[in-house]
């Protein structure tokens, strides 16, 4: 494809942000920032910054976790792609995120996802009270509170999808929408 | 005990600790590498501070943002001072900008949570 052809895909899509590659910490800090500057412009306050905590906690979930990883600089990494996505029909933005995982590991996921989605606005922010209280998802990168940090700044559920790779390897993505 | 002086980035908090006015300051967005070697320094000298009995201390917070690992160091922070206090009397103020409901509102989660702390949630 060429990026002329690429551009036009993006654009067709109402996709406004796209990375694809090896997401250190430099990275994901720089490019957040640069998404925030750009959507401080356009969109509320509550808006722009949902948009970004999210996106930061979807890019520290494909660092920390994708199980495609990489050396940089003496750092392991993980490889995975964010998009924005524009969809004019909710009036949201949408935050996605897909990165490959050990298929041993979906269960732990599938089970994490689906206990918030269980969950209406004031019931998530009780749970995420009592999780970052108790530290039990606490571990060596962060608190474990990822995904319920994105459920508080979203409008609907966490939309995930799971597909099969091979044996050992499957592909996850996670869309989260925002209100604009 | 030394004060600790640590300057504001783009992605880190200033962080002012001045032993001799018992004052304690952290202000700005906090999205460090590495959320418990970056308040490491902190930690270690707030635990110090607080096992040595003193009148008071004051606790100053001005966040624009955090991320969840810093959401979790927030509490383990404010946690000190209820677990760690050896008979200092602490206030701790959590300041917001006017227009920012994510630092009202995240302000007044920890209020909630530390109930038996003397903590404010006040505008800028």
């Amino acid at each position: 494809m060429s990026t002329q052809a690429y551009e036009a895909s993006l654009n067709k899509d109402n996709i406004i942000f796209a990375f694809t590659g090896a997401i250190t910490y430099n990275m994901l800090s720089t490019l957040s920032a640069a998404v925030k500057e750009d959507l401080q412009k356009e969109e509320s306050s509550k808006a722009y910054y949902n948009v970004y905590a999210v996106l930061v906690e979807q890019f520290q979930n494909i660092m920390n976790y994708s199980s495609k990883r990489k050396t940089i600089s003496t750092k392991d990494v993980g490889i995975g792609t964010c998009l924005i996505k524009q969809v004019p029909q909710t009036n949201a933005l949408v935050v996605c995120s897909g990165n490959e995982i050990e298929t041993k590991q979906i269960d732990r996921v599938i089970a994490k996802l689906e206990k918030i989605n269980s969950l209406n606005a004031v019931e998530i922010k009780a749970y995420y009270k009592e999780v970052r209280k108790s530290g039990v998802d606490s571990h060596d990168t962060g608190a474990g509170l990822g995904f319920l940090e994105m459920a508080k700044k979203s409008s609907a559920q966490l939309k995930y999808t799971i597909t099969p790779i091979d044996e050992k390897i499957s592909y996850f993505e996670l869309d989260v929408a925002i209100k604009e | 005990m030394e004060n600790l002086n640590i300057e504001q980035t783009k992605f880190t908090p200033s962080i002012v600790f001045d032993i001799q006015k018992c004052l304690l300051e952290i202000k700005g967005d906090s999205l460090p590498e590495n959320t418990t070697e970056f308040y490491k320094p902190l930690m270690e000298s707030l635990l110090q501070f607080l096992q040595t009995p003193q009148n008071n201390i004051t606790v100053n917070l001005e966040l624009t943002y955090f991320n969840s690992s810093s959401s979790k160091f927030l509490y383990d922070f404010f946690d000190l001072f209820v677990e760690k206090n050896n008979g200092t009397d602490v206030v701790i103020n959590w300041f917001y900008d006017e227009e920012d409901e994510n630092m009202e509102e995240a302000g007044e989660d920890f209020q909630e949570d530390f109930e038996d702390l003397k903590f404010n949630v006040l505008v800028k």
